[in-house]
C-alpha cells in the first residue's frame, strides 16, 4: 500500500499522487500508472528526527522513578504531595549527596571550571532563546550534518569563535535582533528545520 | 578504670566517625584511582545540565571523570546504604545519553552506580546513543504517556510500596 497525498495528479487529473519507491529512492507518482506516468521528486521535507522538537523534556531521574514505580511518578506529576516521612528521607538523601560532592571537590574546583558550559552567546540562541524548536533543530543539524565533515567542523568552529564577538558589538541593537531572527529563519527553512 | 572507659569511648567514636564517612567515587572505585583520572564535573558545584536534543532527555550527573585517553566515566551516586536497582541503571543510561550527545568529541565508555555503603556496579555506555535509547525505551514511553495524562498500569508490590512516599494516596498500593 502506497502512502497517499491529498493531491490530484496534475497530468491526468483522475489519479491521486502517492509515494512510490524506485531504484533511485522514493518519489511521488500517480496511482493510475501505467496509464499515467507522472512523477515528481520528493521535496526535502523535514526529517522525522525534527518532529520531536516540541516534546517535553524528560529528566534522567524521572526515568529512574518511572522504572521503580510508574504509579508514584503519575501521582507526583499530578501534584500529589509525598508523605512527611518521604520528604524527610529525601532531604537526608540530598544532604548525603552534598557531603559526598563536597569531599575533595573543593581542591578540584579550579581544575574543572574550564570544562563547564561557556556563557558565550551564539547568534541563534540570542535571536530565539535557548529552548526554541528552531534552535533545537539547528543543534541536531549541526551534530548530524556539519560535525560529520571536516569543513562542517571548521564552519562550526569559526561560527563559535565569531558569533559571541558579533553579539557583544551589535547585541543591543533591535535592528540586529530582527535581522538575525529573519536570517536564521531563512537558513532553518532552507535546511528543513521547522 | 577511667582510662579504660576513655579508651573504649575513643574507639567507639573513631569507629562511628569512620563508618559515617562518605567517600567520593574516586576513593572507592579502583578504575578511577588510576593516574591521570580527573574529576571534570561535580553536581555540587556545576550547574550545567546535559541535554540530548534528539531524544529530549536532560540530566545532571553526579560526577564525571575524564581518563587520560579522553574517555569519560559517569558516576551516579545513591544515598541509600546498599542495593542497586534496575531503576538506577536506567537513570545512568539516560544520563549517559545526555552526556554523550553533548560531549561528542569525547567517548563516554563506562558508567557506575555507587551507593553510600560504597557498593558499586558498572555499566557499559560505549554503545551509540540510539542503542542506549532503545534500552530505556519502555520507561521513556511510560513518561510520555503520563505527560499525555494516560494513567499507567498499577504495579503494586510489597518491596516497592513499602518505601514509597505516595503509598497513602495511591489506590493501587500494596496493603496487607
Amino acid at each position: 500500500m502506497h502512502q497517499a497525498y491529498d493531491k490530484k495528479c496534475p497530468q491526468c487529473e483522475l489519479g491521486v499522487l502517492v509515494k512510490r519507491h524506485g531504484k533511485y529512492g522514493d518519489f511521488i507518482g500517480c496511482n493510475q500508472y501505467p496509464s499515467c506516468s507522472y512523477t515528481k521528486k520528493m521535496s526535502k521535507a523535514p526529517h522525522s528526527r525534527y518532529k520531536n522538537t516540541n516534546e517535553q523534556w524528560i529528566n534522567a531521574s524521572d526515568i529512574g522513578a518511572v522504572t521503580f514505580c510508574s504509579q508514584s511518578f503519575y501521582l507526583k506529576y499530578n501534584g500529589v504531595e509525598p508523605t512527611a516521612q518521604a520528604v524527610a528521607r529525601m532531604q537526608k538523601g540530598n544532604r548525603k549527596h552534598a557531603k559526598v560532592g563536597a569531599a575533595k571537590a573543593v581542591s578540584n574546583r579550579k581544575r574543572y571550571r574550564r570544562y563547564q558550559s561557556s556563557n558565550a552567546c551564539y547568534i541563534a540562541t540570542y535571536a530565539f532563546g535557548e529552548d526554541h524548536p528552531v534552535v533545537d533543530g539547528l543543534r541536531i543539524w549541526r551534530d548530524d550534518v556539519l560535525m560529520v565533515t571536516w569543513y562542517g567542523r571548521l564552519f562550526v568552529k569559526c561560527y563559535y569563535a565569531i558569533s559571541p564577538k558579533i553579539i557583544a558589538i551589535c547585541g543591543r541593537s533591535n535592528m540586529f535582533h530582527v535581522c538575525a531572527k529573519r536570517l536564521i529563519m531563512m537558513i532553518a527553512s532552507w535546511i528543513g528545520v521547522k | 578504670m577511667v582510662t579504660l572507659a576513655l579508651i573504649v569511648i575513643a574507639i567507639v567514636f573513631v569507629v562511628l566517625v569512620k563508618r559515617g564517612k562518605t567517600k567520593p567515587p574516586h576513593e572507592v572505585i579502583p578504575s578511577l584511582q588510576d593516574k591521570g583520572v580527573k574529576m571534570i564535573y561535580n553536581s555540587e558545584y556545576d550547574d550545567r545540565t546535559y541535554k540530548c536534543y534528539k531524544h529530549r532527555i536532560k540530566a545532571r550527573p553526579d560526577f564525571i571523570y575524564e581518563h587520560p585517553e579522553k574517555s569519560l566515566t559517569i558516576v551516579e551516586y545513591k544515598s541509600r546504604k546498599n542495593g542497586i536497582m534496575p531503576s538506577d541503571i536506567n537513570q545512568l543510561v539516560a544520563t549517559g545519553i545526555a552526556v554523550k550527545s553533548e560531549c561528542s568529541d569525547k567517548s563516554v565508555t563506562k558508567g557506575y552506580v555507587m551507593t553510600a555503603g560504597h557498593s558499586y556496579q558498572s555499566f557499559d555506555l560505549s554503545k551509540n546513543i540510539d542503542e542506549l535509547a532503545s534500552f530505556i525505551d519502555r520507561p521513556t514511553r511510560a513518561i510520555r504517556n503520563i505527560f499525555k495524562d494516560i494513567e499507567p498500569k498499577p504495579q503494586a508490590s510489597v518491596k516497592k510500596c513499602g518505601g514509597c512516599g505516595y503509598r497513602d494516596k495511591c489506590n493501587h498500593a500494596y496493603k496487607s
